[in-house]
């Protein structure tokens, strides 16, 4: 039998004081997870955020990775690049799990060449380590998230208040060129 | 099953409700129990009290034959009317804290996939637009993180303040 319990019971929450005698950290409050996934899910990236300092479980909560490979998905449509199911490219993703199959595909996108030589695991960590991104300021904090699509998400954002472009953007993106409201006939 | 029979829903206070089934079934939970073992007993739901029962009832008979749309993700507004929320559905979670959160418990129990949608849309948008301190005080949190815990997870979402 399914035992009923509250969302969230103050009296089961308010535990602070007890929690100060005791080694053991509290449990926090008795929240039905399926059910704050479903809320999760309603939410926009910038809520989740807010939500996440608010208690323990509920950081855990909002760092759930299908809710935010959710959120990417939203966000990528539409973009150049940017694929669903598809971790952005220019991310540091140091300390979190990644499969072979990630790995290659940042590494693809990163333009790293000679990938089908590369069997061993660790040389695919090295080389995304050596193409990491360079983020400035408390900003790199970012490399701190816990969630792999978070994280994803938080180097996209940051990634799009950039303002200079690298070479190889210049070459890998499809311009079109628009002259005075009408597209270019000079063959881009 | 025979026309016209109703179905009888008992609540853990053992109230009985008798509803038509095409109302009753709307809960998954309840049509499974019908298929396996018919209609002639009591339906017996121990985890949903009398008021609650009662108003979940209000809910499948106001959406019988008038099946709700979907709800916009993410929320763009904190007004479920304009996330394409019914009139009567947003009035109808328009209601005490706790009994919303009984609510999510029933629908999520019984299996009423649009009313479990439609309450857990209401606390998210109780939710949304407030800071970490208004929604600490809104649902009666307890800060559990250590100050050094706290200023570390308020680090990792920084990158969205800026956004």
């Amino acid at each position: 039998v399914q035992v009923q319990a509250p969302l969230l019971d103050p009296q089961t929450v308010d535990c602070s004081a007890v929690r100060r005698t005791e080694p053991t950290r509290s449990d926090g409050p008795p929240i039905l997870e399926e059910a704050w996934l479903k809320v999760l899910s309603y939410f926009s990236p910038a809520d989740l955020c807010h939500l996440s300092p608010v208690h323990a479980k509920l950081h855990a909560l909002a760092s759930d990775e299908d809710t935010w490979k959710s959120q990417c998905t939203l966000r990528w449509r539409g973009k150049q690049w940017m694929k669903a199911g598809e971790l952005f490219r220019n991310g540091d993703y140091t300390g979190l799990k990644l499969s072979v199959a990630e790995c290659k595909s940042l590494l693809r996108r990163r333009g790293v060449n000679g990938l089908p030589h590369i069997t061993e695991k660790a040389e695919l960590l090295h080389a995304l380590h050596e193409t990491n991104p360079h983020v400035a300021g408390a900003r790199r904090k970012a490399a701190t998230i816990p969630c792999k699509w978070k994280r994803s998400y938080a180097y996209a954002e940051l990634d799009s208040k950039r303002s200079h472009i690298t070479h190889d953007e210049v070459a890998h993106f499809r311009w079109r060129l628009v002259y005075h409201g009408r597209p270019s006939s000079m063959g881009l | 099953m025979a026309d016209g029979e109703k179905l009888k829903l008992k609540s853990s206070q053992g109230e009985i409700f008798e509803v038509d089934p095409e109302v009753a079934t709307m809960s998954t939970l309840i049509k499974n129990m019908v298929e396996d073992s018919g209609t002639d007993e009591e339906i017996p739901l121990p985890n949903v009290k009398t008021a609650i029962l009662s108003k979940v009832i209000d809910y499948c008979k106001y959406h019988k034959d008038n099946p709700p749309e979907e709800i916009q993700k993410p929320l763009k507004s904190t007004n479920l009317v304009e996330c394409g929320v019914s009139e009567w559905d947003s009035e109808y979670v328009n209601i005490e804290q706790e009994v919303l959160f009984e609510l999510i418990l029933a629908a999520n129990y019984l299996d009423i996939k649009s009313l479990l949608d439609l309450t857990c849309a209401k606390v998210a948008s109780m939710i949304k637009g407030k800071n970490t301190e208004e929604i600490r005080k809104q649902f009666n949190i307890v800060n559990d993180f250590t100050p050094e815990e706290e200023a570390q997870v308020r680090e990792e979402n920084r990158w969205c303040e800026d956004a």
